[in-house]
C-alpha cells in the first residue's frame, strides 16, 4: 500500500539482476518478472486500497526533506488522475517482459535492468508531488528508453534513439528553466503550494506555460512535433514500443493536467483553441499518414499520433466530459496500442518482416492471432461495447460542448481511423494465403496468450463497465476543475 | 611651446598601434616580444601624459600626489615588462629548442 | 414479462459466444442449432413481450435497467431497454424473418468451411439488431447500431479469400461510419438541448427545443439513417453489400439492418415533427432515392444487384412516408418490404443455390419447369415487390402514395414528390418482373452461352442437373410467401399511432390507380422480354436506347465520381501530407535543418581557432576594441 514501495521494488529487482550472471538468462528473466508482477501486485493494492470518495487532495502521500536548502522534498502521491496510469505502467511491464522472452536475445540483463528502471521513472512521474523530483523522473526515465531503443532496437536504431533523446531532451531544458523561474516566484517546488499561490500571469505566465507545453506536447507527441515518434516506434523492441505507447506518451498528457494548465490557468485557457487545433491536425493528419505506410509498426506510431490528438482535444475542452474522457482514453489507447504492437511484434518473431505487402490470408493460418487482432482493431477504431469508444464518445462530447466544429472535425479522424485499419487488417489476414512463409506460420502459443488475452479483457471491461473507472477518477476531476476555476481558468 | 595633451596622446597612440600591428602581423617571436614593449610603452606615455596634464574639475592643473602616482605606475609597468621579457625569452628558448624555430606559425596547438 | 426482456438481446449474444468460441469443436449440427435455438428463444420471448404491451393500454411499455454505461459528470448513459408497440413490433419482424433466415441458412451454408463463423456472426448481428431496436436511450441505440455496422462488415467480407469481397466490406463499415459521424454529432446536439438521451425525454422536451436546434439536430441524425438505410447520396454500399452470402443480403441487407434509419426517425417521431425543415429533405431525398435505385435496377444483370437497388428504391418510400411524418405508415412498410424482401433474397439464393452460385441473369433463364416451388414462392414475392392487389406491399405502399398525394397531418400534400412516387411504383413492377422473365421464362441460357461475365462463378451448367434446394430452405420460403400475401392486412399503422387519422379521401382512388400501375408495369415487362424481345433489342441499340442504358447500367457513374473527386483527392492529400510536410517539411528541414544548422555553424567556428596565436590575438583586440567602443557609446550617449 506505498507509493514508495511500488517506486523502490523495481529498482531493487534491477540490482537483484546485476547479482546474476548475465549468461543465467532464464533465472534472469524470471527474476524481472516476478519483479514487475510484484510491482503490479503494489500497484493494484493501491488501486483496491484508493478511497473515490476521499475528497480534494491526494492520497497515499509521503513527504521527506530531500534538499532542505531549497526546500525540494521528496513528495509523492495519487489521485484518481494518476491511479490508472500507475497501474498502467506497472501492468505493461510484466507483458513488455513476458513478450520479450525469445525475441530478446543480446544482453539480456542489461535489458531487463533497463525496463525496470523505466518502470520505476515513468511510475516516478505519475506519482511526485514536488516539481524537482518530478523532474528528475522525468529525466531519468529518459535514459533506458534511450538504451532500449539504442541498442535493443531495429537496423535504424541509432539514429532513431538520438532523435527521440534530442526531440525530447530539447523540450525539458525550457520546461527546467519554467520550472526555475516558478520556484523564483514562488518559492516553493511543492506542487500542492503552488496550487495555493496566486498563478502566474500575463506575458511571465505565458512563457512559462509554454516553455511546459511544448515539452510535453513534444512527449504527447502534438503535431507538429510528433515526427521522433515514428522513427522510435519503427525502431524500438516490441517492448519498448509497448511501453513508449503504453506509457510514454501519457506522461506528456498527464503534464499538462497535474502542472501545465492548474499553474498557468490564463495562459492555458488563452492558449486552448490553439492546442485544440493542432490536436485535430494531428488527428486527421496522423489518420492520413496511415494510409501511405508500408511498414506495419510505423503505421501504428502514426494511429498513435492520431489518438493522442483526441486525448488533448479532450483536455483542452475543460469540461468535464472532455478530461474524464481524456483520462478513459489514455488508458484505452495504452491497452490496444499497446496490444496492437504485441500482436505485430508477434508476427514480426515469426516472419522477420513487418511490411504489410509481404503478409496476406493469415486468418485460417493463425485464428487466435486473427481473432484477437480484429478485437484490438476494433478497439483502436473505437467500436461500442469496447473501451475506446467510451473514451472517444466522452472526448467528442466534450469537444462539441466547447466547440461544436471541433467535434466535427475530430469525427473525420474516426471515419478515417475505420479505413485504415480496416485495409491493414485486410492487407495482413484476407486474401488468399499466397506466400509459403505465410502459409507456414504459427499461431500465438500460450505464453503469448498469457499476456494478450488480459488486454483483450480489458478492452471488453472497459468497454461495458467504464462507471466503475470513471467513478474513481470523476472527483480529482471535480477538484481539478474547481482549482482550475478558483485560479481563474 | 606647449605640448598639449592631445598631442601626447596621438604620439602614445601611435606607438601602440605600431606595438600591436607587431604583435599581428611579425612571426617571428622576438619581434613579437619587441612590439609588446612597444605597446607597453605606448601605454606608459599615456599614464605620464595623464600624470602631467591630468586637470580637476576647476581647471587647474594637479600637482603633488597626482603627478607622482603615475609616475609610480609606470615603474611598476616597467618592472613588469622586464619580468615579462624575460620570462617570454625564456618560453622562447624552451619553444626553440623543442622545434627549432621561433615562427608563431610553426606553433599550432591551440587549435580547436 | 419485464423481468425478461433482457433475454431477447442477450439469448442470440450467448448464442454468438458459444458459437464463436467453441463452434469449430461443436460440429455443424449443434451450431446450426444453438444458432437458431437461441434466436427462436429471443422470438418466443418477443411474442410474449408484444402481446403484453398489445393487450394493455396503447401507451404502456416494459422496461428494464441494468445500470450506467457511460458515466461522466451530470453525463450518463444506462443499459436500458424498452419493448413498446414501435420496439415491440420491430422486435417481432427483427427475431422472426431473423429465426426463418437462420433456419434457411442451415440448409444454404451446408458444407461451408466457415459454418460455425457464419452462424456466431449472425447471432451477433441479431443481438445488435435487437439492441438497437429495443434501446431506451440513443447511446445505446448506437451501440447495436455500429454493432449491426461491424456484423454487416463481417458477413459481406464471410468469404474473406476473395480480396473484392473484403474491400465491399470496408465500403459498406466506412460509408457508414460517415452516416455515424452526423449520428453521433446529432447525439451531442441532443444532449446539448435536451440533457438527456433517454428517447422519452428527448420526445418529452421535443417541444421545447428551439427551431434551429431541432433541424440541425434532426439533421445530423438524417445523415446517420442515410448511411445505414442507404438513401442518397450514401446508398453506395448497399449494392456492393451482395458479395456477402444470400442469407445476409436477405437479413441484413433487406429485412432489418437497413430499415434502422427509418426506425430512428420513428423512434423520435415527435423531435422530428418540431423540425418540417427536415421532413422536407427527408421527404425529397426518399423519392429521388426510390426514382433513381428504380432506375438502376432496370440494367442489372446480377440477380442480387437488381434485389439491392430495389431495396434501396423501397427503402425510398418509407422515407417518403417518414418525411410526411407517417412514421407508422413507414414502419408498416418496413414489416410488409421485411417479408417480400426476405422472401425475394431467399428465393434468388434459392435459385443460386441449384444453380451453383451462379448470379448472372444471363445465365439463366426457363427456371420455372426445374424449380417450380422456387419459381411459385418467388413469383409471389415479386408481386409483393410490384404492388400487386391486395399482396403486402400493395397496402403499405399505396398507404405512402395516398398520404404522399393527400397530405397527413400538418404536412401539406406534395404532389410532385406523388408523381415520382407513382412512376417508381411503375418502374418497381416493371423492372420485378424483367427480372422474372429473365430467370424463369424463355429458354435456358446457362449451359450454352459462353461466360457471360468475368465474376460468374459457375461455368456451364447442364439444366437437368438443377434442382430444388432442400426442405430446410423451402419453409422459410413458404411461411414469408405467406406473410408476404397476408401482411398488407395488418392494422400496423393504427397500432403503432393509435390516434392516426389518415385521411379518407381519395383512398379508394389512390388504392386503384396504384393497382392499375403495378398491373400495368407486369403487363409491360412480361410483354416485352416475353413477346418482342426483338423490340428491346432495336430500341437498346439506337442512340438514346443506349444513352440510357449505359447511365442506368453504370449506376449513373456516381461511385466513379465519388472515386474522382473524395477517394483520390484524400489518397493523394495522403501522399503530399507524407512525403511533403511531413517527411520534407518537418522532418528534413525543420528537425535535420536545425540540426544541420548547428553542426554547419560548429564548423564556421572553428574556422576561427586556427592555433595560430596572432589571430587570436586579433581577436583579442577586436573583442576590446568592441568593449571599449560599446562603453564609449554608452557613456557618450
Amino acid at each position: 500500500m506505498s507509493i514508495t514501495l511500488t517506486l523502490l521494488i523495481p529498482v531493487a529487482t534491477a540490482l537483484l539482476l546485476l547479482c546474476i550472471p548475465k549468461d543465467k538468462t532464464a533465472e534472469l528473466r524470471i527474476t524481472a518478472l516476478f519483479g514487475s508482477l510484484a510491482t503490479l501486485a503494489f500497484s493494484l493494492a493501491l488501486l483496491g486500497g484508493f478511497d473515490a470518495q476521499y475528497g480534494a487532495g491526494f492520497q497515499f502521500t509521503e513527504k521527506h526533506e530531500w534538499v532542505p536548502s531549497l526546500q525540494v522534498h521528496y513528495h509523492v502521491g495519487i489521485d484518481g488522475i494518476s491511479l490508472f496510469l500507475v497501474v498502467l505502467s506497472a501492468l505493461l511491464t510484466p507483458i513488455a517482459i513476458l513478450c520479450s522472452w525469445k525475441s530478446v536475445e543480446k544482453r539480456v540483463r542489461e535489458f531487463h535492468i533497463a525496463l525496470l528502471l523505466l518502470t520505476s521513472g515513468v511510475i516516478g512521474v505519475f506519482v511526485a508531488l514536488d516539481l524537482l523530483l518530478f523532474y528528475v523522473f522525468w529525466e531519468v526515465m529518459l535514459i533506458p528508453m534511450y538504451l532500449l531503443v539504442g541498442i535493443w532496437g531495429g537496423t535504424e536504431r541509432i539514429r532513431a534513439a538520438v532523435k527521440f533523446f534530442i526531440y525530447t531532451m530539447a523540450g525539458s531544458l525550457l520546461m527546467f528553466l519554467a520550472i526555475l523561474y516558478l520556484y523564483q516566484h514562488t518559492g516553493t517546488f511543492s506542487v500542492e503550494d503552488i496550487y495555493q499561490k496566486p498563478p502566474l500571469t500575463g506575458t511571465a505566465g505565458l512563457l512559462c506555460f509554454l516553455a511546459f507545453a511544448l515539452s510535453f506536447a513534444i512527449k504527447v507527441p502534438l503535431f507538429p512535433v510528433h515526427t521522433w515518434l515514428p522513427d522510435a516506434h519503427t525502431e524500438a523492441p516490441t517492448a519498448g514500443s509497448v511501453i513508449l505507447a503504453g506509457v510514454l506518451l501519457k506522461l506528456g498528457i498527464y503534464g499538462f493536467i497535474r502542472f501545465a494548465i492548474p499553474f498557468f490557468p490564463e495562459a492555458a485557457v488563452l492558449a486552448a483553441p490553439w492546442i485544440s487545433v493542432l490536436a485535430i491536425i494531428g488527428i486527421i493528419f496522423g489518420a492520413l499518414m496511415c494510409f501511405v505506410q508500408e511498414d506495419m509498426k510505423r503505421l501504428i506510431a502514426y494511429s498513435s499520433v492520431s489518438h493522442m490528438g483526441f486525448v488533448v482535444l479532450g483536455l483542452f475542452a475543460f469540461n468535464e466530459q472532455g478530461v474524464q474522457g481524456c483520462v478513459l482514453q489514455m488508458v484505452n489507447h495504452g491497452i490496444s496500442t499497446g496490444a496492437l504492437f504485441l500482436l505485430i511484434g508477434a508476427i514480426y518473431e515469426r516472419r522477420h518482416t513487418r511490411r504489410i505487402i509481404d503478409f496476406g490470408g493469415l486468418a485460417p493460418v493463425a485464428p487466435k492471432l486473427a481473432i484477437i487482432f480484429f478485437i484490438t482493431t476494433l478497439s483502436s477504431i473505437g467500436l461500442p461495447f469496447l473501451n475506446g469508444f467510451v473514451g472517444e464518445f466522452l472526448i467528442l462530447q466534450g469537444a462539441y460542448s466547447r466547440n461544436i466544429f471541433y467535434a466535427a472535425f475530430a469525427g473525420l479522424g474516426i471515419i478515417l481511423g475505420a479505413i485504415y485499419m480496416l485495409t491493414l487488417y485486410r492487407r495482413i489476414f484476407f486474401g488468399e494465403t499466397d506466400r509459403e512463409e505465410n502459409a507456414e506460420m504459427k499461431d500465438l502459443d500460450g505464453r503469448e496468450l498469457a499476456f494478450l488475452l488480459p488486454l483483450v479483457g480489458l478492452m471488453v471491461f472497459l468497454g461495458l463497465f467504464s462507471p466503475w473507472f470513471t467513478a474513481k477518477v470523476q472527483p480529482s476531476i471535480e477538484v481539478w476543475m474547481t482549482l482550475l476555476l478558483e485560479r481563474g481558468g | 611651446m606647449t605640448l598639449s595633451l592631445d598631442l601626447c596622446l596621438y604620439l602614445c597612440a601611435a606607438v601602440f598601434s605600431i606595438g600591436v600591428y607587431g604583435v599581428l602581423s611579425r612571426q617571428n617571436i622576438i619581434v613579437i616580444l619587441m612590439s609588446l614593449e612597444l605597446m607597453l610603452n605606448g601605454v606608459n606615455l599615456a599614464i605620464i601624459s595623464f600624470g602631467r596634464y591630468f586637470i580637476t574639475p576647476e581647471g587647474s592643473a594637479l600637482s603633488g600626489t597626482g603627478a607622482s602616482s603615475s609616475q609610480i605606475f609606470v615603474i611598476i609597468v616597467l618592472a613588469i615588462a622586464a619580468a615579462e621579457a624575460a620570462v617570454g625569452l625564456a618560453i622562447l628558448l624552451a619553444v626553440y629548442r623543442r622545434w627549432r624555430s621561433a615562427r608563431v606559425s610553426d606553433m599550432r596547438l591551440l587549435k580547436g | 414479462m419485464d423481468k425478461w426482456i433482457f433475454l431477447i438481446p442477450l439469448l442470440p449474444f450467448l448464442g454468438f459466444l458459444v458459437n464463436g468460441l467453441l463452434g469449430r469443436r461443436l460440429g455443424d449440427r449443434a451450431v446450426a442449432i444453438i444458432g437458431c435455438a437461441s434466436v427462436a428463444g429471443a422470438f418466443a420471448i418477443s411474442v410474449a413481450s408484444f402481446m403484453q404491451v398489445y393487450d394493455a393500454k396503447p401507451d404502456t411499455f416494459l422496461q428494464q435497467d441494468f445500470g450506467a454505461w457511460i458515466q461522466a459528470g451530470d453525463l450518463s448513459v444506462s443499459f436500458g431497454l424498452i419493448i413498446d408497440s414501435l420496439s415491440g413490433v420491430m422486435c417481432l419482424v427483427v427475431t422472426g424473418v431473423g429465426l426463418l433466415i437462420h433456419v434457411y441458412s442451415t440448409g444454404y451454408m451446408k458444407g461451408d468451411a466457415g459454418y460455425y463463423r457464419f452462424f456466431a456472426y449472425l447471432n451477433l448481428f441479431m443481438a445488435s439488431m435487437l439492441v438497437l431496436v429495443t434501446a431506451d436511450n440513443i447511446v445505446l441505440m448506437f451501440l447495436g447500431w455500429e454493432g449491426v455496422g461491424l456484423c454487416s462488415y463481417l458477413l459481406i467480407g464471410f468469404w474473406y479469400k476473395g480480396l473484392a469481397n473484403c474491400s465491399a466490406g470496408i465500403k459498406a463499415f466506412v460509408v457508414n461510419r460517415i452516416g455515424d459521424l452526423g449520428f453521433l454529432l446529432g447525439i451531442f446536439a441532443i444532449w446539448a438541448a435536451c440533457g438527456s438521451f433517454e428517447f422519452s425525454a428527448i420526445v418529452a422536451e421535443a417541444p421545447n427545443i428551439d427551431s434551429s436546434a431541432a433541424f440541425w439536430i434532426c439533421l445530423l441524425l438524417f445523415v446517420g439513417a442515410c448511411g445505414k438505410s442507404a438513401q442518397i447520396p450514401l446508398y453506395v454500399w448497399l449494392p456492393d453489400a451482395m458479395a456477402g452470402p444470400t442469407p445476409v443480403s436477405a437479413l441484413i441487407h433487406a429485412a432489418t439492418m437497413v430499415t434502422s434509419g427509418v426506425y430512428l426517425l420513428a423512434r423520435l417521431g415527435p423531435l422530428f415533427d418540431a423540425a418540417p425543415g427536415v421532413l422536407t429533405i427527408v421527404a425529397t431525398i426518399g423519392a429521388l432515392t426510390a426514382l433513381l435505385a428504380a432506375l438502376i435496377a432496370f440494367s442489372q444483370n446480377d440477380i442480387k444487384k437488381v434485389l439491392a437497388y430495389s431495396t434501396v428504391s423501397q427503402l425510398g418510400y418509407m422515407f417518403l412516408a417518414a418525411g410526411m411524418g407517417a412514421y407508422s405508415v413507414a414502419i408498416f412498410h418496413v414489416v410488409t418490404h421485411a417479408f417480400f424482401k426476405a422472401l425475394l433474397f431467399l428465393g434468388a439464393g434459392a435459385v443460386i443455390h441449384s444453380l451453383h452460385h451462379e448470379q448472372d441473369m444471363r445465365r439463366m433463364g426457363g427456371l420455372r419447369r426445374r424449380l417450380p416451388w422456387t419459381f411459385a414462392l418467388y413469383l409471389i414475392g415479386g408481386l409483393a415487390l410490384s404492388g400487386f392487389p391486395l399482396t403486402a406491399g400493395f397496402f403499405s405502399k399505396d398507404e405512402i402514395l395516398h398520404i404522399a398525394h393527400s397530405g397527413f397531418g400538418n404536412i401539406e400534400p406534395r404532389s410532385v414528390l406523388w408523381s415520382i412516387g407513382l412512376l417508381t411504383a411503375l418502374l418497381t413492377a416493371f423492372y420485378t418482373f424483367r427480372q422474372i422473365a429473365l430467370v424463369f421464362f424463355g429458354s435456358y441460357r446457362g449451359a450454352s452461352e459462353p461466360q457471360a461475365s468475368e465474376e460468374s462463378a459457375a461455368h456451364g451448367l447442364e439444366l437437368d442437373k438443377v434442382k430444388e434446394s432442400p426442405l430446410s430452405m423451402r419453409i422459410p420460403l413458404i411461411v414469408l410467401a405467406a406473410l408476404s400475401l397476408t401482411g398488407g392486412f395488418l392494422a400496423i399503422p393504427h397500432f403503432l399511432q393509435p390516434g392516426i387519422e389518415i385521411p379518407e379521401d381519395g383512398k379508394i382512388s389512390g388504392l386503384i390507380i396504384g393497382g392499375i400501375v403495378s398491373i400495368a408495369g407486369i403487363a409491360a415487362a412480361l410483354t416485352i422480354y416475353l413477346r418482342f424481345p426483338q423490340a428491346l433489342k432495336g430500341f437498346l441499340s439506337s442512340a438514346p436506347g443506349k444513352l440510357a442504358h449505359r447511365l442506368s447500367s453504370r449506376k449513373f457513374y456516381v461511385d466513379e465520381i465519388y472515386q474522382k473527386l473524395i477517394i483520390r483527392p484524400i489518397a493523394i492529400i495522403a501522399e503530399i501530407c507524407f512525403y511533403v510536410v511531413d517527411r520534407l517539411i518537418i522532418d528534413i528541414i525543420l528537425v535535420h535543418g536545425s540540426s544541420f544548422g548547428a553542426s554547419a555553424l560548429g564548423h564556421l567556428l572553428r574556422r576561427l581557432q586556427d592555433g595560430r596565436t596572432p589571430t587570436y590575438a586579433a581577436w583579442f583586440l577586436a573583442g576590446a576594441i568592441l568593449v571599449l567602443a560599446v562603453t564609449l557609446w554608452a557613456a557618450g550617449g
